[in-house]
């Protein structure tokens, strides 16, 4: 490899020092799996650098060694003439040596605005004005990269098409000061031709700035148009080199169709049209026409009994959701559209998280689909699963292995051959692979093709799709799918590597010809411009809905019992929803990184006991106590994080703790609070009662703290996309633990106002504020999945609840119904937004 | 990924028998535990076994049904046992009402109302896609709702004599509730083992989408753990009010973190998976012994709330949380930019977050 790698060298006439990034004979396992082979990649400033290759090449694993990603096993690392130390090497020392990297797999938090992930990124530089120099960096950064891209730094990521998100990374990533060496993974599959123009000159001004980029494409195209030098990867390591100068397109198709050592491809088109021809008038297993749904476009595809029909397409031409709708149509009608004729079985070449059951030794992970056929009435019978177990491990012929030997101990290759046993064990009539050797050595590659022929002579069918065009040419039929639709459907003779490739392309070309372009203009008058833009602001907000319906409830309260909105009784209701309203803002922290704290309730117990007596007696012993609790808290969520513990049984545990401390600090309903607590909480300011002042003040610290501070933009983040925040280089053990300890801190002030609310101390009084808390966050807006929060909806939640429980009083409803209405208000606010969502998508 | 996994699969050939039977720690721990009774007490009998295990029986029934829902993953967890518990037994008591005409009755209404709350639970988590949490949490307080209502309009009644004589009873020596359990225990244990139920349970646990792709009806599985939970605490409710002769409000709140401690203990994966019937059932006893620890060394009951609560947390840190436990998290948020479309090696998306989780 290093002799390849001289040739480089030596054909762009470049010291080695001058390299602004040298990646020397890297090498990179996941367990048996062989990513990146000591490979070698060096690009010199101002030059562009294309790397190709099919799924599975490394390529996108060589990007993430070079982004301090994931750490390489062996090799060296040479950024701008620095070496680097490869076992210290982070994303966030990538980000200092300036490497910057636009993934495949998009690494914004779609929750946060634009000019946030900016900040997630950048960030770190300065702490005053920050939103503000964000907004305009952001603003300024797009309109270089994206001239007439239209986005606003406000707009929320979600809102954003795909182009445009892409758009926005690619933005931001180049937007870095310090930028010596830019590597984008695909970064043109979602844009429409005109961006991709657009990137064009972006990259030149990109390469005048004296920038290394690193490019991997599918699209040919751009390879002959963007790079000077172009390298094809395969099986982890680099398979060929060249100046682009000195490549043509054509040479380009041959090249990547070429080599890869699949030995059974040659021998297996002879056997294919032989047992095609062998029987007629054969079963017709899948019958698809004019299929329309999701990314595919009027799909007409047929597999037949005894046949093995292949997919090819570049990547995300819709080929796997056609794998998926087949093989789901086992339980759903699609009418005429999609007839299967037999059983279904699935393969998928993503084995860590689909294929293998990894607890289980080999004999588990062989039988699992083929149970129903081994028991009898529910009960495996032990004699047959132990039959079929030895037949597939002699018919596998996996070496060194025994059924009862843990499927992780295998390599990635015979891991696979027990999964498509599996598949081909059910006997069932289709079985689908998607993708079923990715990684999968060569010499494997052939056995599994072969299972498949075997399975095909006995009147079998199989549906494959894979990036490898070799493989595929031991098919009977190829389908070329290209943005969706079937552009090509080769056999016999026309079915060569050549085609296949052709067809693909061309399909694509036509694509990017007919795209069109989806800018939208920029208004053009003041006031126009600011309607915008307050558009932009309020789309997607999901406060004004809780803060609405607390406006009507408390009309409605006012209708029922007209001195509500008088100022005392405004003071009395508002006043005793603010434990509620404290203890919501606390669990919003912790829903805010994706957990669930059930020991909130408790938690306001042993602050209302200690209020009751520590506090009142001596209240620094008191006052240290509660900072103990805080403290408690923060620990609790530093071990979530590090012990990946369920939050749920952690928080439920400590509930025990709380409640077992208040039992032992005041075992008996009593004690008096402190004459200092209520006095503070009764002072009477003008014009607003206190208790809603209160309300406002803690609705605005929530807010300010959630939405406006560094802090809060990372906590939603941390939320909605852990990775690309530690990606940015932050602590996410001090985020979650942050989160855990703002909850503690509202916990203690919510159990202190309860206090103040009852004046007496009861340990278990406050139980109900566990399940309450997490209803007012919900119906504020917020999401159980994480980086989804809205403070003042939560606050209106909040508000809401207690005035449900006065509503409910003043209705003369029994009170033992209200645990249950809060309950039900819970599931019809969470069934309405899973409704929502279904008539969203469909 | 790749280290952390090779290092499992040495360790667990190096300790392969306590790693597949991590339930003896359970055993072992019951019979430390009853020996430092007998210290503490300053008597050691049998007696004070046989009356834990008795004790112990009640939270086995309800361990194995949450151990079931646990077992399913995806954050399974049955947060509405405890009112479940209170909802049977206080209905039957009301319905058998001392009666031994209408016991028929009255296990009908228990079976039934833990059947009903399991369905409950089922749809709301399944059907409307509720994390388990939050949905057998609302749905445990409708039942609540149900017994304060029921309590208020209803006198309070008493389990027919023949339940109570049934449930106190004893046979061949040993005490009915302790063979009920050890038989259900087994049967849980060999119909996980055995039952093509079983299996695809355990596989739903390990990998979600893989055991999808391999032909496993994920939400039926998932639907019938809850409906299991559910029964059994209604079983468990059932024989409780029998055994006392009487149900009360809040008699099931011990079981809501006692029976996820059982499992835990047990050795059960708590991100779903893996689990053990016999640990499950050995954690009940455990914990149960150190509860009857904690009260003969005449400790506060606020001293023997943080006692429970820290063990099983500490628990939890020995035994970690594991790769799945924040799949409640990302499972249904999660999208990349071709949806399924993910590139060959991918890094775990949680590695970067757990440095230093190795100790």
């Amino acid at each position: 490899m290093s002799s390849e790698s001289e040739t480089v060298r030596e054909a762009t006439e470049i010291g080695v020092a001058a390299w602004a990034i040298d990646v020397d004979r890297v090498s990179k396992s996941f367990g048996m799996t062989r990513a990146v082979n000591d490979m070698s990649l060096s690009v010199a400033p101002g030059h562009v650098v294309g790397v190709i290759g099919p799924n599975g090449a490394g390529k996108s694993t060589l990007m993430r060694l070079a982004a301090g990603e994931v750490p390489a096993d062996t090799g060296r690392l040479t950024i701008g003439g620095e070496p680097v130390d490869l076992s210290r090497f982070s994303p966030r020392l990538a980000h200092e040596r300036g490497v910057r990297t636009v993934h495949q797999e998009l690494s914004l938090c779609t929750n946060l605005r634009v000019f946030e992930n900016f900040l997630v990124e950048f960030g770190r530089e300065r702490r005053v004005g920050l939103r503000a120099a964000m907004k305009e960096r952001s603003a300024a950064a797009l309109e270089l990269a994206f001239p007439g891209s239209g986005i606003s730094p406000d707009s929320e990521v979600s809102r954003l098409s795909l182009a445009q998100q892409q758009m926005v990374e690619i933005a931001r990533a180049v937007s870095s000061a310090d930028l010596r060496v830019l590597i984008l993974d695909e970064p043109t599959s979602a844009l429409p031709a005109d961006r991709v123009a657009q990137l064009r000159d972006l990259l030149a001004t990109v390469r005048s700035r004296g920038v290394a980029t690193i490019l991997i494409t599918h699209r040919l195209t751009e390879v002959l148009d963007l790079t000077d030098n172009v390298v094809v990867m395969r099986n982890g390591s680099a398979a060929w080199r060249s100046a682009t100068a000195d490549v043509t397109r054509d040479q380009l198709v041959a090249i990547m169709s070429g080599g890869s050592g699949f030995e059974v491809a040659e021998a297996a088109p002879g056997t294919g049209p032989e047992t095609a021809g062998g029987e007629t008038g054969r079963r017709r297993l899948l019958d698809v026409s004019g299929l329309t749904r999701g990314p595919l476009r009027d799909v007409s595809v047929h597999v037949d009994a005894g046949e093995i029909v292949g997919i090819y397409g570049l990547e995300g031409s819709g080929q796997r959701e056609l794998l998926r709708t087949v093989f789901d149509a086992r339980r759903r009608d699609h009418g005429s559209t999609l007839r299967l004729d037999g059983e279904v079985a699935f393969v998928s070449g993503d084995r860590r998280r689909e294929g293998l059951f990894p607890l289980w030794p080999i004999a588990g992970n062989l039988t699992l689909s083929s149970l129903p056929r081994l028991a009898r009435s529910g009960v495996i019978r032990r004699s047959s699963e132990n039959a079929f177990i030895a037949h597939w491990l002699t018919r596998l012929a996996v070496k060194t292995a025994g059924p009862d030997d843990p499927i992780t101990a295998l390599s990635g290759g015979n891991q696979q051959k027990v999964v498509i046993a599996r598949a081909l064990g059910t006997e069932a009539d289709l079985v689908i692979l998607d993708d079923p050797t990715r990684g999968v050595d060569p010499r494997t590659k052939g056995e599994v093709f072969e299972l498949l022929r075997e399975s095909a002579r006995h009147g079998r069918a199989g549906l494959i799709y894979s990036t490898e065009e070799l493989e595929l040419l031991a098919c009977d039929r190829v389908y070329v799918l290209s943005a969706g639709a079937v552009v090509a459907e080769l056999s016999g003779d026309q079915l060569t590597r050549e085609n296949l490739v052709a067809a693909a392309f061309r399909g694509q070309r036509q694509l990017d010809a007919s795209t069109a372009t989806a800018s939208g203009a920029t208004p053009a008058s003041g006031l126009r411009r600011f309607a915008a833009g307050v558009r932009t602001r309020m789309r997607g907000q999901r406060w004004p809905v809780p803060v609405v319906v607390v406006l009507v409830m408390l009309a409605v309260l006012q209708a029922l019992n007209h001195d509500v909105l008088a100022s005392d009784g405004l003071n009395l209701l508002i006043g005793s929803s603010l434990p509620l309203v404290l203890a919501a803002i606390a669990q919003m922290f912790v829903v805010a990184v994706g957990d669930i704290d059930l020991g909130l309730g408790s938690l306001l117990g042993l602050v209302n006991v200690i209020g009751v007596t520590w506090l009142t007696k001596s209240p620094v012993l008191g006052a240290l106590s509660l900072v103990a609790a805080v403290l408690v808290y923060m620990l609790l969520g530093a071990l979530v994080h590090l012990r990946r513990l369920p939050a749920i049984v952690a928080t439920l545990g400590a509930s025990f703790v709380w409640l077992g401390l208040a039992l032992t600090v005041l075992p008996t309903v009593g004690g008096e609070a402190p004459g200092w607590l209520i006095d503070i909480y009764s002072i009477s300011v003008p014009l607003v009662p206190e208790p809603v002042l209160l309300t406002a003040v803690a609705a605005a610290t929530a807010w300010w703290v959630m939405m406006r501070t560094r802090f809060g933009v990372l906590l939603r983040g941390f939320g909605n996309n852990a990775v690309a925040i530690s990606t940015a280089g932050w602590s996410t053990l001090a985020i979650r633990s942050s989160a855990f300890g703002f909850a503690g801190a509202f916990g203690v002030l919510a159990g202190l106002v309860l206090t103040a609310v009852t004046t007496s101390g009861d340990a278990s009084a406050a139980q109900s504020y566990t399940l309450l808390s997490v209803t007012a966050v919900i119906i504020g807006g917020s999401e159980f999945v994480g980086g989804v929060v809205e403070p003042v909806g939560v606050v209106a939640g909040a508000v809401t609840l207690s005035l449900v429980g006065v509503l409910l009083s003043l209705l003369g409803v029994d009170p033992n119904f209200t645990a249950a209405v809060e309950g039900l208000i819970l599931i019809l606010v969470l069934a309405g937004r899973s409704l929502a969502r279904k008539v969203r998508t469909s | 990924m790749s280290t952390s996994s090779r290092i499992e699969t040495a360790w667990a050939k190096r300790g392969a028998f306590l790693t597949r039977a991590p339930w003896v720690w359970a055993i072992l721990g019951s019979l430390i535990a009853w020996v430092a009774i007998g210290v503490v007490t300053q008597r050691f009998s049998l007696g004070s076994l046989t009356i834990n295990a008795t004790a112990a029986s009640f939270l086995a029934f309800v361990a194995l049904g949450q151990m079931l829902v646990i077992t399913g993953g995806g954050g399974g967890i049955d947060l509405s046992v405890p009112f479940v518990i209170t909802l049977s037994a206080y209905w039957s008591s009301g319905v058998m009402n001392g009666s031994n005409a209408r016991l028929v009755t009255g296990i009908a209404v228990a079976l039934g109302l833990g059947l009903v709350v399991g369905l409950t639970n089922a749809a709301v988590i399944i059907g409307l896609g509720m994390p388990p949490i939050v949905g057998t949490l609302a749905v445990g307080f409708l039942a609540d709702s149900a017994v304060n209502v029921y309590a208020s309009h209803a006198t309070q009644g008493a389990p027919s004599p023949a339940l109570a004589a049934f449930v106190r009873g004893t046979f061949l020596g040993v005490p009915r509730l302790v063979e009920i359990a050890v038989v259900l225990t087994i049967a849980v244990g060999l119909g996980m083992r055995w039952l093509v139920r079983g299996r695809q349970l355990v596989a739903v646990g390990q990998g979600e989408q893989a055991a999808r792709l391999s032909g496993v009806p994920v939400g039926v599985i998932r639907a019938g753990t809850y409906l299991a939970s559910s029964v059994l605490a209604g079983f468990a409710g059932l024989t409780l009010a029998g055994y006392n002769n009487s149900a009360f409000l809040n008699m099931g709140r011990p079981y809501q973190l006692a029976s996820i401690g059982a499992v835990v203990l047990g050795g059960s994966l708590i991100a779903g998976g893996r689990s053990t019937a016999v640990g499950t059932a050995g954690g009940a006893l455990f914990l149960t012994l150190v509860l009857t620890l904690m009260q003969s060394s005449k400790l506060d009951i606020g001293v023997q709330n943080v006692g429970e609560g820290i063990l099983i947390i500490a628990v939890l840190l020995v035994a970690g949380g594991g790769a799945g436990a924040d799949v409640r998290r990302r499972g249904r948020s999660r999208r990349g930019r071709r949806g399924a479309d993910v590139s060959a090696v991918v890094v775990d998306p949680g590695a970067p977050a757990s440095h230093g989780a190795q100790p």
